[in-house]
């Protein structure tokens, strides 16, 4: 039988990536939710040694692990190409994903569910390895290019997902975290004021009347809007200890991430959007694994 | 024929992976040695600005860093003698077993790192997942490969060489011919291949150089 069946859970997204690979490709499937919890006979079959998902069956084979997978739908179904042609665009793609996988997940989810000192360094490890990635997607709209790509699906929860843990785990690596961060590295003193999105403060309005967006940081009466120029501010107002690397095109890096994460390109593509689970399912879950750590 | 330069340290099993590959399908290249612990190249931090690790591919002055990563390079870029087999599937499960490999490392690798009640235990986690990579990662096949020799095989290839001379110094035996018998004929076919015998490091330069590793580890256990 040629059908593919998908063991998966929809907040984990080791198994959304695997949902958005066999879309983009047009592959039909049947998805079968786990309850990790209760692992059903079916999990232990097809995955006896790690009894995770997401697990890829087809013609009744098992095939585990995220990334393995991923290489396994680019091989068996060649439409739209997840990898790119060339062998050592291909070898970057693969060392990115590992990284990812390895440094940036486990970083993240230590800055979230860390306390103390030990978030504080935390949540600097994981902005330096942020700002790796954020080196690849330079000059691209997408880590794969024009179209989105195997990067994109691997590094595709960080729109969505970072939004979650952040808020789980109170801390946000990007945005107005490394505003009050550069803030306290220069021992700046500030008052933070905080916004509700859904009914903007006339303070906000008045203070970025183009965007209407935060963060915006108040010096005296004069507003500043844009974290990567608040941070340009930051560095030029106060002198000492400073933030930004000297390196121009480092800068532009820096910039060029905020506006991926920011302009939210992935996540508005509908294929992609469909696969995003709800916002309240996922801070719960996100909560219950806090929990069980 | 563009250049090829393997960046390497002569005890390390990773950069080994690299070299077996290279030297099964017949490729020239340049190898380097690199001072990983002590003085690193700069060289070395050039090519793997982020985790600045040996083994490093560089091909054409492009370099590839991370053993898995460069062994899905070398396969694509040199189709002769294949490590990966066709079928989409089997390359999967190729795959599935280089990852464990590498999840896996720490609790592998545990015994040489502990000493006493916490090395016993290692001990028998290490063999835990020895015995899972042996019954179902093996079975009953010649190689991990199938019937001749694939990427999987490369990456345990540390058992054929390193795990001996680490079992010696750390004094105790993780596998022998009784408790792991297909896992330890494997080891004896592995060894056999000329091109995976032929650059193996120094058996008694291993026992100096690992001892003195050992003794790191405890010393850093302890403080």
């Amino acid at each position: 039988m040629g059908g593919v069946k998908l063991v998966a859970t929809t907040q984990s997204f080791f198994c959304t990536r695997v949902q958005w690979a066999l879309k983009l490709k047009g592959v039909e499937y049947e998805f079968i939710e786990e309850d990790l919890r209760n692992k059903s006979p079916i999990l232990l079959k097809y995955n006896p040694v790690h009894k995770k998902v997401p697990v890829l069956v087809h013609h009744d084979t098992p095939i585990v692990e995220s990334l393995v997978i991923l290489e396994y739908i680019d091989e068996t179904w060649k439409e739209n190409p997840l990898l790119p042609q060339d062998p050592f665009d291909r070898a970057a793609a693969r060392f990115w994903a590992k990284f990812a996988d390895e440094k940036v997940v486990f970083g993240v989810w230590t800055a979230c569910t860390a306390e103390g000192e030990g978030k504080e360094k935390a949540i600097e490890a994981a902005l330096e390895s942020l700002a790796h990635l954020e080196r690849q997607i330079e000059g691209k709209k997408f880590f794969g290019g024009e179209q989105i790509g195997y990067l994109d699906l691997v590094l595709g929860w960080i729109p969505h997902w970072l939004n979650t843990m952040e808020e789980v785990g109170g801390m946000k690596l990007l945005e107005a975290e490394r505003i009050e961060w550069a803030l306290k590295h220069k021992g700046i003193t500030y008052e933070y004021i905080e916004e509700d999105l859904r009914n903007k403060s006339t303070l906000l309005l008045k203070s970025n009347p183009v965007q209407k967006k935060i963060p915006v940081l108040l010096h005296g009466d004069k507003p500043v809007a844009e974290s990567l120029v608040i941070l340009e501010y930051i560095d030029e107002t106060w002198r000492e200890k400073p933030l930004l690397p000297d390196d121009p095109f480092e800068k532009e890096m820096v910039r060029f991430w905020t506006k991926y994460v920011d302009e939210k390109r992935f996540t508005e593509i509908p294929m992609i959007k469909e696969s995003i689970p709800m916002k309240e399912d996922l801070l719960n879950y996100s909560r219950a694994q806090q929990n069980v750590k | 024929m563009s250049q090829v330069t393997v960046l390497g340290a002569w005890p390390s099993p990773y950069v080994y992976r690299v070299i077996w590959a290279l030297k099964l399908k017949g490729v020239d290249y340049e190898y380097v040695e690199e001072d990983v612990l002590h003085n690193k190249s700069d060289r070395l931090l050039k090519y793997n600005p982020v985790h600045k690790k040996v083994p490093v591919l560089v091909h054409a002055g492009k370099p590839i860093a991370e053993s898995a990563v460069i062994l899905e390079y070398i396969e694509e870029t040199w189709p002769q003698n294949p490590l990966l087999p066709k079928d989409p599937h089997q390359r999967a499960l190729a795959r599935f077993w280089i990852k464990f490999g590498e999840d896996k490392s720490a609790a592998l690798f545990g015994f040489f790192m502990t000493e006493g009640e916490q090395q016993e235990k290692a001990t028998k986690e290490g063999q835990e997942q020895l015995r899972i990579l042996e019954e179902q990662g093996l079975g009953e096949k010649m190689f991990f490969g199938g019937d001749e020799i694939g990427m999987a095989d490369l990456e345990f290839g540390w058992l054929a060489w390193w795990l001996d001379v680490m079992s010696e110094i750390a004094g105790v035996k993780v596998i022998d011919a009784e408790s792991f018998p297909r896992l330890h004929a494997w080891i004896q076919r592995f060894k056999d291949i000329s091109a995976i015998k032929e650059p193996l490091p120094d058996r008694s330069a291993m026992l100096t150089y690992f001892k003195g590793r050992r003794a790191t580890f405890l010393a850093l256990a302890k403080s």
